[in-house]
């Protein structure tokens, strides 16, 4: 019956049954003890049904309840650890007293309902019948030996002490490890590209808690390898769709596309020995060559085993027995090759003796740069950029010269460097094109005009795997779905004087800005890439240090072109509409005049007072073009004209915007008042600033300060409901800062002090590790516009930060331009940093086992000025990961 | 001894039953066939469609907001006030016979099947909704956070009883089908929004016609479907064999476990592929007539959500599945398109045009275009429920293979907003409409029923996790033990955000 079911469930018999059907399993748990060291060995105790299922619902309802991450976790810093319901130590430590609930804190914490006691601090009280429960417990004598506990759940990685992370005792090499291929990298091994449609949502990982690429112990589950296969069939649909004329689905390319791109990048020579292989009946050594480069040119990206070989070539018997067509065979070939494990997973294990052949250093290289396979080479025509040094890779694997380790340091160490290498730099427009997220993965810009859209970016680029570092790191990604109804809220647009049009205009323009589909232009995500790329680049070139160029630059990217014509600065730029145009908008303006409806040229500008939908031309209207960069423009309002009409006066300005093509100018260097470095950049700022102007936008952003550059845990918002409904209501005279406090309490305050016994959360277990690292940036408003009057008060970013590592007392700043620049020149910060570098490119966590590591590569970082690349080259060549533990213990 | 009731054990149990990904749990006898269809739609609707005047009637008695056709009931007026049920009301209360001349319902009316639904209002979340990004929320009652979901949604709950899915022969090959149009594109292929096997696990929702037809629909009337298992079976063959090879070869514990797991996700789908061929070689070709043709190249948006609903009922009617997810959606935001008029053709996508319709209301000088936008939403939305209306009655019509009644008898259809009926997200309504299943202790018959809102105290105010226990336990048969119904759907959803344990009785026979 059920009930033996469930307690199976918990019972040690049943442990290893972690995952399930559309269970991906995620990394492997930690079954170490307290100590680091194995559990002792645990002892069943002599119990009744109700003292187990008793013992049983306690320890699940504790470890549910407050075993987060930043609360009682495994290896959390408050105590104590609630981890794999980890009873007996509250007993040891006096947290409970058996039989007692009177005495012992634990009962008092989760039986209040005081704001300053209550456990967990995000509820105003707990659920009854788990207090009873836990009551009864105690009552019964709080036994600890009914129940196995489940395996300890794997530690944050914030958990572990910094210092202790970057104090190398003992090198201890990387255990083998099979990584699952994660969405865009299963994308571009088959053949496929990233707005592909049946490839583009495969089921591979594409987010993780930590990152895209943090799939090293993940599995590949029942569910998801049904639907690689329907994915694969789809893609073979959609080809054979394609044989039907339908031209709706002609521009497929994917695992079946007819012409695979692994076979296009193939040199003449080898195409040539398949031709055997196109038509009739291949013989034998036909077959076994067409195998073999199908298997490393296409599915492996490495040499494959004699095993592998085998069971391809198996399987290809089995399907010319019942041939159709030989289209297809190579069709169903393809996809059996992509079903081997060596396919699914990314396999690096050091072989016999645990040190990295050249196929795998290989593998790990090309991985920290691209997500694309690097031994098939060509990409439409075209070597991809960063990965442009696989031909002479292959021929130093082929040939020997690489097999020596110091070789293969070398090698690697050439591919990082900035200006020798291939992980970014500066692209000439003339040359051929070095924007490989760019060129490669849109398929309309592919099509039809790649040289449009290159125009529009930055010179500046990087390799597309520490692109995407970055865009997870300052997880800025995702702002296209960040809900922004008001976007010029308290910034200078939200005022009388611009007029109700334009602030119409001024806001739609921010949210095509947002989305670079609806204007063609970069939309803040790349500008924001752009403005990364930038900095890195020139750092690494003038031998500045990355970080502190990352969050103090002031050099943005811009949608538009700056022109500095008469000494006035106009931004604006060369809209190129999309769509056809619809006479219900483009109709005469308020002001009479008839905004034409020319040949398609029709923009949608906002609506009218009466709520009228208006467009425009362009040509006709540049203040259109200027208010998809109004988020950037920071100055005051002196004008009680429309702003953008005065932006425009001026003799031959027009005519500069119309013919300005120049992609420097779309460069601006911002205010320093206004604008430091990534975390000002409205990019960043609306991705986490919610949907409000006067909402908990500094919880986001303190969150993600206090995680990714103080690398320590804040419970996650998930313990509460939607942030917003909680806060206390907003009025118009009420600033976002006001309402947190009111809500939250002064959290600059010693706990002490403060006096407010109602208050949501009080105790400051989590929003005062947030709350006012967040108030900094309240000189923003949600959308990252600079605030200009914030309820009839002077924006303020002043705030006073408690909890500062490394700082014995609260820290006080003034705004957020402060704050990046403190901490840019802040050491605990900076290794912050480094160590999600090491969480992106290692592809897992990092232990305290990893120590050496990590201090190599900060001392690299640190010997070439703040040179990440010399940070990443160090993880490569590592020791510990170029030689593989081959005890069998791993990691 | 004190006894402890099994409350305290079963609700542990549950969630760490979830949390773990356990495989099926379920142990109630088989034999009634109990189906589940849920239909998300996206991004919030319109509650005014499903009111009759009989129902806006009671609203106006008991003092709630006037349910104006110039209105969208959700959303806030300039003044902030989202429509309300009544001005206090603390009761629960059945409005029989309510739902006629519905204007969304007219499809159900047509077919005659208006006494088989039920509109259940006022029942919402402590944690759903809220906002874009949540969508997991609304069939888990848990956070989605950073794109995640934060637990188990109840149909990846429901596929794993046994009294669902089936046991032994009468397994069914797929334990849910999840198809949508869409969630995060048109036709894009997978979707990962919307389900979840526990937390942190999303469970792929196909949004593809193409690939919907062709897994669930083509092996039952296109001899290249049967071909497609045989290759399936040829290809997960050699990844079995390939797998067990490597787990050999395997020197490291953690990569052996995962090697071996996909050895066994290999062979658990060779055994889902037998079933399917078997489920196959008996119906090929007797059910030509209700499935829907391969879909042409491109499909318009209306065309594509019916064609999605035609696809889920033949994978229902077939024997496929038991559980099915069914996304849909019409007004911006995720991909969500409805292109009915010039103005939404215009503004197909989440922008300028849908906000101005969601934030302005009660406005008599209100300009023609943007009530030309609602009435362009609300028939939108109607014809998505038509195409509901129309896979209720293509089970209505389909006698259970048992006797024991129709398929819809044995099948609950649940039609819910995922974000509330706000676009952005108020959490205090989820309008939802419940179709059919009779047989497994529904009572429909045409009514209205209104929970008390959130300003109505906590005493009978009720959730969204409230209903899914009630989905997950009574109507799933899953209640054989006294009081085991208010405990056994406790893996489902949040245990720290509910403000009341439980099943809606009121929705109950």
């Amino acid at each position: 019956m059920r009930l033996s079911a469930c307690i199976c469930v918990l019972l040690g018999a049943c442990q290893g049954q972690i995952g399930g059907e559309g269970s991906d399993g995620g990394p492997p748990s930690d079954t170490r003890g307290r100590d680091g060291g194995p559990d002792a060995p645990f002892v069943l105790g002599d119990c009744t049904d109700d003292e187990m299922e008793l013992q049983r619902g306690v320890g699940t309802w504790l470890q549910n309840t407050c075993a987060h991450a930043g609360c009682h976790g495994p290896v959390g810093e408050r105590s104590p650890s609630l981890a794999a319901a980890d009873l007996a130590s509250l007993v040891d430590r006096g947290f409970v007293v058996p039989g007692d609930p009177t005495r012992g804190r634990i009962m008092a914490r989760i039986a209040s309902d005081d704001p300053l006691l209550i456990m967990p601090p995000s509820v105003p009280e707990n659920d009854e019948t788990a207090v009873e429960m836990v009551e009864e417990w105690i009552n019964i004598g709080a036994p600890t030996n009914c129940v196995a506990p489940p395996p300890r759940p794997a530690p944050s990685p914030n958990s572990h002490d910094q210092d202790t992370l970057f104090t190398c005792t003992d090198p201890v090499a990387f255990g083998p490890e099979l990584a699952l291929m994660n969405r865009t990298e299963i994308v571009h091994r088959t053949g496929s590209f990233l707005s592909e449609p049946s490839m583009q949502s495969n089921p591979f990982p594409s987010v993780t808690p930590l990152y895209s690429t943090s799939t090293v112990g993940r599995s590949f589950d029942a569910t998801s390898l049904g639907l690689y296969l329907d994915v694969l069939g789809l893609s073979r649909d959609f080809r054979r769709t394609d044989r039907r004329d339908l031209l709706a689905l002609r521009d497929r390319r994917g695992p079946n596309s007819a012409n695979n791109l692994w076979r296009a990048g193939l040199s003449e020579e080898e195409s040539v020995g398949l031709e055997c292989f196109e038509s009739g009946t291949p013989d034998d050594a036909c077959k076994d060559a067409f195998v073999r480069l199908l298997l490393e040119r296409y599915a492996l990206q490495r040499r494959p085993t004699e095993r592998e070989v085998d069971l391809i070539l198996s399987f290809l018997e089995e399907e010319l027995a019942i041939e159709v067509e030989r289209d297809i065979t190579i069709d169903h070939l393809q996809e059996a090759s992509l079903m081997l494990s060596g396919a699914i997973y990314r396999t690096i294990d050091g072989g016999e003796d645990g040190t990295l052949s050249v196929d795998e250093w290989g593998l790990a290289l090309a991985g920290a740069l691209s997500s694309a396979p690097h031994l098939s080479r060509n990409y439409l025509g075209a070597p991809r950029p960063e990965l442009a040094w696989s031909e002479s890779f292959v021929q130093g694997r082929d040939s020997g010269a690489l097999e020596d380790r110091a070789a293969a340091q070398s090698f690697i160490e050439t591919v990082l460097d900035i200006d020798e290498g291939y992980v970014g730099g500066l692209d000439a427009v003339s040359a051929a094109p070095a924007r490989p997220d760019i060129v490669y993965d849109d398929s309309v810009v592919t099509r039809n005009a790649p040289e449009r859209r290159r125009l529009r970016r930055g010179r500046y680029w990087l390799a597309p795997r520490l692109a995407q570092f970055f865009r997870e790191y300052f997880d800025y990604g995702d702002l296209v779905s960040r809900a922004k109804d008001e976007p010029l809220a308290t910034s200078r647009w939200d005022d009388e004087r611009v007029g109700s049009r334009d602030l119409r205009q001024h806001s739609n323009g921010y949210q095509r800005n947002k989305d670079a589909n609806a204007i063609r232009e970069p939309g803040l995500e790349d500008q924001m890439d752009d403005f990364i790329a930038r900095e890195v680049v020139l750092a690494e070139q003038e031998g500045r240090d990355v970080f502190t160029a990352l969050l103090t630059g002031r050099t943005y990217r811009v949608p538009a072109s700056i022109s500095a014509v008469n000494g006035a600065r106009t931004i604006v730029r060369s809209v190129v509409p999309s769509g056809s145009c619809d006479p219900l908008l483009c109709r005469p303006d308020r002001d009479g005049v008839d905004a034409c409806c020319d040949s398609g040229t029709c923009f949608f500008e906002g609506f009218d007072d009466a709520g009228a939908p208006v467009g425009s031309c362009i040509g006709s209207s540049e203040r259109v073009a200027y208010s998809v960069a109004s988020v950037y423009d920071t100055r005051p309002i002196t004008e009680t004209s429309a702003v953008t009409n005065a932006l425009l006066e001026g003799s031959g300005i027009e005519d500069a915007i119309r013919n300005d093509s120049s992609r420097e100018a779309r460069w601006v260097e911002m205010p320093a008042s206004a604008r430091s470095g990534a975390l000002t950049h409205p990019a960043w700022l609306s991705a986490h600033g919610g949907n409000a102007e006067n909402g908990p936008a500094a919880i986001e952003r303190g969150k993600w300060v206090r995680e990714h550059l103080f690398c320590e845990d804040v419970a996650g918002l998930d313990l509460v409901g939607a942030l917003a409904v909680q806060f206390v209501e907003g009025s118009e005279d009420l600033r976002a800062r006001e309402r947190l406090i009111a809500t939250f309490g002064d959290l600059s305050l010693p706990v002490a002090d403060r006096t407010a016994p109602d208050l949501r959360c009080a105790n400051q277990a989590c929003h005062g590790r947030m709350n006012n690292l967040g108030l900094a940036f309240e000189i923003f408003n949600h959308a990252g516009f600079v605030r200009y009057d914030d309820h009839g008060q002077p924006p303020s970013g002043q705030t006073l930060i408690r909890s500062w590592p490394g700082q014995d007392e609260a820290v006080e700043v003034s705004d957020a331009v402060e704050l990046s620049q403190m901490l840019a020149a802040d050491p605990h910060a900076r290794r912050c940093f480094l160590r999600h570098v090491f969480r992106f490119f290692a592809r897992r966590a990092e232990t305290p086992a990893d120590a050496c590591v990590l201090a190599e590569m900060e001392s690299a970082y640190d010997a070439e000025g703040g040179s990440l690349l010399a940070a990443l080259s160090a993880l490569l060549t590592s020791d510990s990961h170029m030689t593989r533990d081959i005890t069998g213990a791993g990691r | 001894m004190t006894r402890f009731g099994r409350r305290y054990f079963l609700a542990g149990a549950g969630a760490a039953a979830a949390s773990l990904g356990l495989g099926s749990i379920g142990s109630a006898s088989p034999g009634r066939a109990r189906r589940f269809v849920f239909i998300p739609t996206g991004n919030g609707y319109d509650a005014w469609i499903t009111m009759s005047e009989m129902t806006k009637s009671y609203i106006r008695e008991q003092g709630g907001t006037d349910p104006s056709p110039n209105r969208w009931w959700g959303a806030p007026d300039s003044a902030g006030r989202r429509g309300r049920y009544s001005e206090s009301n603390t009761e629960v209360y059945s409005l029989e016979g309510a739902l006629a001349g519905a204007p969304g319902l007219r499809g159900f009316e047509s077919a005659g099947l208006l006494d088989r639904c039920m509109m259940v209002y006022g029942l919402s979340s402590a944690v759903s909704g809220a906002f874009h990004g949540n969508q997991h929320g609304l069939l888990s009652s848990t956070r989605t956070v950073s794109r995640l979901p934060g637990g188990q949604t109840i149909d990846s709950y429901l596929e794993q009883l046994d009294c669902v899915r089936g046991v032994g022969e009468s397994t069914t090959p797929i334990g849910a089908v999840r198809i949508g149009a869409a969630t995060n594109g048109f036709g894009s292929g997978i979707s990962y929004d919307l389900c979840a096997s526990g937390r942190g696990v999303p469970l792929p929702v196909v949004t593809s016609p193409h690939a919907a037809w062709n897994a669930y629909i083509r092996p039952f009337v296109d001899g290249g479907g049967l071909s497609e298992i045989e290759l399936r079976s040829r290809l997960l063959d050699l990844a079995a064999r390939d797998a067990t090879a490597s787990v050999a070869e395997s020197r490291n514990p953690i990569a052996r476990n995962q090697l071996e797991r996909l050895r066994d996700a290999a062979n658990t789908q060779e055994m889902n592929l037998d079933l399917m061929r078997s489920l196959v070689g008996e119906r090929f070709g007797t059910l030509n007539d209700r499935m829907p043709s391969m879909p042409p190249a491109s499909l318009g948006v209306q065309e594509y959500k019916r064609f999605q609903s035609d696809v889920a009922l033949g994978a229902l009617i077939s024997g496929l599945t038991n559980v099915v997810v069914l996304s849909m959606g019409a007004a911006g935001g995720w991909g969500f398109r409805y292109e009915l008029g010039p103005i939404s053709s215009a503004d197909s996508t989440h922008g300028t045009f849908y906000h101005p319709f969601s934030g302005l209301s009660d406005d008599s000088d209100e300009a023609d275009d943007q009530i030309q936008r609602r009435a362009e939403l609300r028939m939108a939305w109607t014809l998505e429920l038509d195409s509901v209306a129309s896979l209720a009655a293509g089970l209505a019509a389909t006698p259970e293979p048992n006797g024991d009644g129709s398929m819809l008898d044995n099948t609950v259809l649940v039609f819910q907003p995922d974000n509330g009926t706000d676009h952005h997200g108020n959490v205090d309504d989820f309008p939802t409409l419940l179709v059919g299943g009779e047989n497994l202790g529904l009572r429909t018959e045409g009514r209205a029923l209104f929970y008390p809102d959130f300003r109505g105290g906590h005493e009978n105010r009720r959730e969204l996790y409230n209903l899914l226990a009630t989905l997950g336990t009574t109507l799933a048969g899953e209640d054989s033990e006294e009081g085991s119904a208010t405990t056994l759907g406790a893996s489902i959803g949040d245990a720290n955000q509910r403000l009341a344990p439980g099943i809606l009785p009121e929705l109950l026979a």
